[in-house]
């Protein structure tokens, strides 16, 4: 059907029993599909299973049945060199940026590697002028100043950044984004989201997880909405939030404070 | 990984490498050949001397000083052994989990349980005895600790996201072991090794001391074998044992302060007195 | 009760911490003054870094040992940061009597080998504890409150979820009956439903005994729904003091206004959503103006060379910047 989509079936991820108890059903047959240009969000809460399903895409939770296919290819299927190398149109932006780059590494290597692994850009001197395009890409401007950096001289925001520009460097089809914004502060937040959606412009699929609604309202234009390993509620934004069906999309609706940007809201209860 | 205590490393590591340049330079400083007789047998320090001679009068300081030689080489090459297997099983055991885990630390375990010293005696009596054999045997005997060590150091740093990010965006597990764990346990294992060449050292000298050295050689374990077989103790020949004894004491203290000087500065710190396991103790098999 | 008089006065309160391995030492929290009256919920909000946290753990003495600091605070009219009562005195009693804390991981600070009921009859005061019988109904009660089952005082912590836990801490916290409650974002590693039952018991409990509670949160949201006044901070200093209905007005300080919009709404759209440019000023310097000047898009000449000084420009609001000043002058 569409090419270079992502199609999610029927997928089943079960966690091996523990000492007490038994497997854990983390995700119990979801079936997704997204897009090239579409920016999609999965919301729900912690246990819901959403991060399991980014974790599955990405090659790292093992899938108990069911198909994560690209294109006409079954990446649950494939093992070792070949599945790592059919997964690099699908490329993750993680939730702690603090976390997530080696800190011993200079920023140029961490957004370079994704390349090297790839065997993208034939010498150096091409690999380098790549960096500093995606580093600029991503607001890192001028990249000369940031790409001998490490990643303690730097922002949670502008570690974000650059966990964004080695995600993009390698010309994705879809970023997964796992809470792409949780771990920054407020006032940086948007700046990495609008960056993500820059890329959907040009042509990405975005799947953002995240447990923030009204971020995920925002930006996306589908949400599905997990509770317990199931996908209780999906549509457009607008639909979800506006006029939710699921009563837990209406819970978690409820649940969320608002503040109300145009009018005042009322303090206390 | 950071030095915890500066004075204490620096110590240790001026402890070695001093006794690194005298094994180099043994033939340059040695006052006179340990094949040739100077004096009289067990002749007491004097000036010419200091520390004696040994029973066929041969200078003892040049004596010690070629042992140094021998001694190191044998620590340093049994330790590299030791290190490299141990390493690659840690880092491979620790990073793939699961059936390859279970298998290496079985084989692990094997070579735990299995008494070191009585084994090396028994190699070394079946193979001859060698300083080659002697660096084969102590290799192959005493890489268990730094096995385990890595493996649980690397098995808490294959779950860091730095790692899972190399492996999302498609790093193959050499890369990652390469280039993402190991420069985060490198510094254990250099830590590590200096342990290993403490016991090495130790094994070594308690392998010649045990006769299973060719006497031929010269290393601080046969000045001692040798002392001890020519009674040297009931003769007062002090001289003819203590200074070895001391270089191997010297060498062990060195290499403690060094490895203790080191801390893990992950969650999983390893104080150097596990990795020793209580082993440093030998009898002699006569019973004399 | 005594008269009208503010339970918590905390004036030009300075906190620097130690610096790290060579560097100059930190600024952390610059002249902060702020009451809090009987009964009343004030909410201090800022991004990581602004020194929300450490006014809080000022107030209890909980900053590291190597903290200094400057200024009162007076909790009912006795200064607790040193001056008149004996310093350990009077931070211990108030400590342990008339401030409760929770912080965003008490639920992680329960003690794993005894039960929940056990944790909570310590935490009474000494008088309440004579009766076993009486002590025993109280700690139901007070579970009930937070709304938890009677059983939650057999179970160990590990048995616990982390909201649970999170009610326990609140539930220990409130055992004494404190006057003042200190909760620095106690719902932040809560899932939003279970954040939402939390804040909705926080807000019962101090409904009913009318206590104080200082709110310290980065989500400005939550904040203004559960808070009578909110103080914004930025790099150690507090920029505006504000009823949560006006903080969202134009009257706003320039920060406060770029934060809210940096923060989806349910309903907000995505180019509405922006963030501010450049990074909060290093707290280790001294700031000659406003610290939020160079990031400022309303700045001008004055701003730079002078810290603005915090001035009433309405009802209950004051706002510390220039621009408002003079607007306020003209209107």
């Amino acid at each position: 059907m569409r090419p270079m989509g992502l199609n999610i079936r029927d997928l089943v991820i079960d966690y091996p029993a523990r000492r007490g108890s038994g497997a854990t059903r983390a995700v119990d047959g979801v079936n997704l599909h997204l897009d090239r240009g579409e920016f999609v969000g999965i919301v729900g809460e912690s246990g819901s299973g959403k991060s399991s399903i980014a974790n599955a895409i990405m090659g790292l939770a093992p899938v108990t049945s069911g198909e994560i296919s690209l294109g006409d290819t079954n990446l649950a299927a494939l093992r070792g060199k070949r599945a790592r190398h059919a997964r690099r149109p699908l490329q993750l932006v993680m939730q702690d940026p603090f976390e997530a780059l080696d800190p011993h590494l200079s920023v140029h290597r961490l957004v370079e590697e994704p390349l090297v692994v790839h065997k993208l850009g034939r010498s150096r001197e091409e690999r380098r002028t790549r960096v500093r395009e995606a580093l600029e890409q991503v607001g890192l401007s001028p990249a000369e100043d940031f790409e001998g950096r490490r990643p303690h001289e730097l922002s949670g925001g502008q570690r974000q950044r650059v966990c964004v520009a080695a995600a993009l460097i390698v010309d994705p089809h879809v970023v997964i984004a796992d809470e792409p914004v949780s771990m920054l502060d407020v006032s940086v937040r948007a700046g990495v989201l609008h960056m993500l959606d820059a890329s959907r412009r040009r042509g990405n699929a975005v799947l953002m997880i995240t447990h923030d609604l009204p971020t995920a309202a925002a930006f996306c234009d589908r949400l599905i909405v997990m509770h317990q390993g199931r996908i209780v509620e999906q549509g457009t934004s607008l639909q979800v939030v506006g006029n939710p069906s699921h009563h837990y999309t209406r819970e978690l609706l409820d649940a969320t404070p608002a503040l109300g940007r145009q009018s005042a809201s009322v303090p206390g209860s | 990984m950071r030095v915890r205590d500066h004075k204490a490393a620096a110590a240790g590591l001026v402890i070695i490498v001093a006794f690194g340049l005298l094994a180099v330079l043994a033939d340059v400083i040695a006052p006179s050949s340990i094949h040739q007789q100077v004096g009289p047998v067990f002749g007491p320090p004097s000036r010419g001397h200091v520390l004696g001679l040994d029973d066929s009068g041969a200078d003892m300081l040049s004596l010690v000083l070629m042992g140094t030689r021998v001694s190191m080489i044998v620590g340093l090459a049994s330790t590299v052994i030791a290190v490299a297997v141990g390493g690659v099983v840690g880092v491979l055991a620790g990073y793939f989990g699961g059936r390859v885990d279970a298998w290496l630390m079985r084989l692990t375990d094997v070579f735990l349980v299995v008494p070191i010293l009585p084994l090396m005696i028994v190699v070394a009596a079946l193979w001859g005895p060698s300083v080659g054999h002697a660096i084969l045997i102590i290799g192959l005997l005493s890489w268990t600790p730094t096995a385990r060590v890595m493996r649980s150091q690397v098995l808490a740093t294959r779950e860091r996201a730095f790692v899972r990010r190399a492996k999302a965006f498609g790093a193959g597990h050499m890369r990652i072991i390469w280039h993402h764990v190991f420069p985060r346990v490198r510094g254990l294992l250099v830590a590590n090794s200096v342990i290993v060449l403490a016991s090495a050292i130790f094994f070594e000298a308690a392998l010649a001391f045990l006769g299973l050295e060719s006497v031929t050689t010269t290393s601080w374990g046969t000045l001692i074998a040798n002392a001890f077989n020519r009674a040297a103790s009931s003769a007062g020949a002090w001289w003819a044992f203590v200074p070895p004894g001391a270089c191997i004491a010297l060498l062990v203290l060195g290499c403690s302060l060094v490895a203790m000087s080191f801390e893990d500065a992950g969650s999983a710190r390893v104080p150097a007195s596990h990795i020793f396991a209580g082993r440093l103790e030998v009898t002699r098999r006569d019973g004399q | 009760m005594m008269g009208s008089d503010p339970l918590l006065e905390v004036r030009d309160l300075n906190v620097w911490l130690p610096a790290a391995a060579g560097g100059p030492r930190v600024h952390i929290v610059r002249d902060v003054s702020f009451t809090v009256g009987r009964g009343e919920r004030l909410g201090v909000v800022g991004e990581s870094g602004c020194g929300k946290s450490t006014t809080l753990l000022s107030l209890v003495g909980l900053l590291p040992a190597r903290a200094a600091v400057s200024g009162s605070i007076r909790l009912d009219g006795v200064d607790i940061l040193g001056g008149a009562a004996p310093r350990g005195q009077a931070l211990d009693s108030a400590r342990g009597r008339d401030i409760g804390v929770v912080l965003q991981s008490s639920m992680n600070t329960l003690n794993p080998v005894y039960r929940v009921g056990r944790q909570m009859l310590e935490a009474l005061r000494p008088e309440a504890r004579a009766d076993t019988g009486q002590a025993r109904a109280r700690v139901r009660d007070l579970l009930e409150r937070v709304g938890l089952p009677p059983r939650v005082a057999r179970a160990f912590p590990h048995e616990l979820s982390g909201g649970m836990r999170q009610r326990v801490a609140i539930a220990l916290a409130l055992a004494p009956e404190p006057k003042l409650l200190l909760a620095d974002e106690p719902t932040t590693a809560l899932d939003t439903i279970v954040q939402a039952r939390v804040m909705e018991v926080l807000d019962a409990l101090c409904a009913e005994d009318q206590m104080s509670v200082i709110l310290v949160s980065h989500h400005l949201a939550l904040a203004a729904r559960f808070c009578d006044r909110l103080m914004v901070m930025y790099a150690g200093r507090a920029i505006e003091h504000a009823a949560p209905e006006k903080i969202s007005t134009l009257s706003s300080h320039p920060y406060t206004r770029l934060l809210l919009a940096a923060t989806a709404d349910l309903g907000t759209r995505k180019d509405a959503v922006v963030s501010i440019p450049g990074a909060p000023p290093s707290l280790a310097l001294a700031h000659t103006g406003c610290p939020f000047e160079p990031r400022c898009p309303e700045r001008f000449g004055e701003c730079a060379d002078r810290v603005p000084p915090l001035d009433q420009i309405g009802a209950d609001h004051h706002v510390g910047c220039f621009a408002r000043h003079t607007k306020g002058d003209l209107a």
